[in-house]
């Protein structure tokens, strides 16, 4: 069985890692805790240890190469285990013959970063060169079909196994919390933890500097300070919420046009950008601003300060974060400039390589969930600024056409208006005007 | 939590280097303290991990270590206030990011305490004041405990940052506290600098030592991995 090492998570807004340096090369045996890689993150530079033994198999990542996190960098195989045990021992669970590339079930990055684990260094377990690992391999895949799925096949590591054999612990009593149920150190440590006398949990506690967890559960209470993004966020919102008196307006907006032109420029030749749901958006509120310049504006002390430009944030998610990049001078942009422009620049924002002004300037913010399953929701003001949109999933619903009843592409649309400088009747006729805009979509194209 | 201040005084970059390499073992067994290391060097240039050697233009006779932190080519000297923090991320949110951004927090504090507005630029790790950088900054982690750190221009001898391309960055050019302030000297900083650490990073106190154990004053250029 292989293991893949990932890319670890050194940062909350660490979206990609470089590899500086390998310390072991393909064919070394690892240990849990060795160190094997230096990993750089902006201005640090992190020893990154492994979480399992075994013989380093591939290097997917070279040195000097940068990888998203979560990226399979490595892969660990197996380092035969049992060599001296007088019975035969089986070793491995199959393993489906396909190697899957990520788990099938859902990890959350903080049990997959190697580098929370930081135990003690094990003594060497009795393990032949890396040579059998590799001939085992087919000889065990093969064997799937034959023989049938017994209770005895338990999938840990050497390291593991050296540690049952002293302790007296049956592994095929463990739960594994490893990848694929494979048993890791920490699920016998936290064995013995709960079995063991107060002065050797203490030990064992004091061996490994990272939390025990229960096994096969992410559920660990803890307090975790906030990145400095996500504080930003926690202040801004809150001073929001707290100064701005926010009411919302909702509209139901027929999409099938919308639908039918964006498939009718995906296939056609002379357009080669991809163009979203999100770009009609967004030309459609850049017309709909510059018709009703209310709803581009701000609040400012004793009056209403209209902006000069469309610039039109969009709201991106992070792994726990949130950015809201600027597409500058909207009204002056076509259809076409805006789905290139916008595709850049969200990926240069979620990349964490803005340019100048990218995320600065914003006078509106769109924030779609239309790639869930939501009907519709109400998003906060992001200061300054004066409303914000939020979107639904676009999706068929029954509608009522001319007292007959029809399907429709349909989604709903919710406008946070800022009521110091905006009413009910302003908010509700910038839907009305996005309504039909988006209704009759050619009408973005011109 | 308390912080463990060592004012090293001017001390050889190799022998600094051992000194955070004793104190990063002790702090991972778990016999040692959260330690800020307070030292100036003789000229050195270094290279993080990620430096390429063409960013070194003309060395002068400055010998040139290569270094397991982050970053590009740096300089140290005389005048600058270099800190070594060495302190268990886990706890402060096992986050590097975090503690990158923590420590440009604490140099803008000081130096807003001595009256110079400096900044962050955003991708550009380090302090900036009017588009010159006054400050590095380059870290290593290890099992969550960090060592290397920042570098702050006092009175340094900015001209030989121009043997090399400091961090990488093309054009970028250098400043220090002297060539914006009337007055400035690395010893009357060094208390400001660890008492806005401590409080940035929520040590309740702080205690000044000096008792660096002797074989630190033993030359002993060979890094040491472990403990006697």
């Amino acid at each position: 069985m292989s293991i893949e090492v990932q890319m670890p998570r050194l940062s909350d807004t660490m979206e990609e890692g470089k590899i500086l340096k390998w310390l072991k090369k393909v064919g070394d045996k690892i240990e849990v805790g060795d160190i094997i890689a230096e990993v750089e993150t902006d201005k640090a530079d992190m020893e990154m240890e492994a979480l399992d033994a075994g013989v380093l198999s591939e290097i997917r990542v070279q040195e000097g190469e940068s990888v998203a996190v979560g990226a399979v960098i490595a892969v660990l195989g197996e380092a035969g285990a049992g060599v001296a045990a007088s019975e035969p021992r089986k070793v491995e669970t199959p393993k489906p013959p396909v190697v899957a590339p990520p788990p099938a079930a859902p990890v959350t990055p903080a049990e997959r970063v190697p580098v929370e684990i930081a135990a003690a260094p094990a003594p060497p377990p009795k393990v032949r060169e890396s040579r059998e690992s590799r001939e085992s391999r087919p000889r065990r895949e093969g064997a799937e079909s034959v023989a049938p799925v017994s209770a005895e096949r338990v999938s840990a590591s050497p390291v593991v196994r050296q540690m049952a054999e002293e302790h007296h612990i049956d592994l095929r009593q463990v739960r594994g919390s490893g990848p694929g149920g494979r048993i890791i150190k920490q699920d016998v440590e936290v064995l013995l933890a709960q079995s063991s006398p107060p002065t050797a949990r203490a030990r064992i506690s004091s061996a490994t500097s990272a939390p025990v967890s229960a096994p096969a559960s992410a559920l660990v209470g803890r307090k975790e300070t906030f990145s400095r993004m996500r504080a930003t966020i926690a202040k801004r919102l809150t001073e929001s919420m707290r100064d701005t008196p926010h009411f919302y307006v909702t509209c139901e907006i027929d999409m099938s046009e919308a639908v039918r032109l964006r498939s009718a420029l995906k296939t056609s030749d002379r357009v080669t950008t991809d163009v979203t749901y999100t770009h009609f958006l967004i030309k459609s509120v850049a017309i709909a601003l510059e018709r009703h310049p209310r709803l581009n504006a701000s609040y400012v002390e004793d009056g209403r300060e209209y902006k000069a430009d469309i610039n039109i944030g969009l709201a991106v998610a992070l792994n726990d974060g949130l950015i809201v990049p600027v597409l500058h001078h909207c009204n002056t942009l076509s259809l076409l400039d805006i789905a290139a422009h916008a595709t850049a620049l969200v990926e240069r924002a979620r990349a964490g390589k803005p340019s100048g002004d990218d995320l600065s300037g914003g006078t509106f913010t769109i924030s779609n969930m239309g790639m869930l399953p939501i009907e519709h929701f109400t998003a906060i003001i992001n200061p300054p600024q004066g409303a914000i949109l939020a979107t639904g999933a676009i999706k068929e619903r029954a509608v009522v056409r001319n007292g007959q009843l029809a399907v429709a592409h349909t989604m709903m649309a919710t406008l946070s208006c800022d009521h110091r400088i905006l009413d009910g009747v302003t908010g509700g006729q910038f839907l009305a005007e996005l309504k039909t805009l988006l209704e009759n979509p050619v009408g973005l194209m011109v | 939590m308390v912080l463990h201040c060592f004012d090293l005084g001017c001390l050889e970059y190799p022998r600094a280097l051992i000194v955070q390499e004793d104190l990063l073992h002790r702090r991972r067994e778990g016999t040692g303290h959260d330690a800020l290391l307070l030292v100036e060097h003789p000229p050195v240039f270094t290279l993080g991990r990620g430096a390429e050697e063409k960013n070194l233009l003309t060395p002068r006779e400055v010998p040139v270590h290569r270094v397991s932190r982050g970053g590009e080519v740096t300089f140290h000297g005389p005048g600058q206030l270099v800190g070594y923090p060495l302190i268990d991320l886990a706890n402060h949110g096992r986050d590097v990011h975090l503690y990158l951004r923590g420590l440009e927090a604490v140099l803008i504090d000081v130096l807003a305490t001595c009256g110079i507005a400096a900044r962050r630029e955003v991708g550009k790790t380090g302090v900036w004041v009017n588009e010159k950088k006054i400050a590095s900054i380059g870290v290593g982690v290890r099992r969550w405990v960090t060592y290397h750190g920042f570098a702050l221009n006092v009175t340094t001898d900015l001209s030989y940052f121009a043997d090399i391309v400091p961090c990488g960055l093309v054009g970028v050019r250098m400043t220090s506290m002297a060539e914006l302030l009337p007055v400035a000297e690395v010893v009357s900083l060094k208390p400001l600098v660890a008492a806005t650490f401590a409080r940035y990073f929520g040590y309740k106190d702080i205690i000044w030592r000096t008792d660096l154990p002797t074989d630190f004053q033993t030359p002993n250029p060979e890094p040491r991995t472990s403990n006697p």
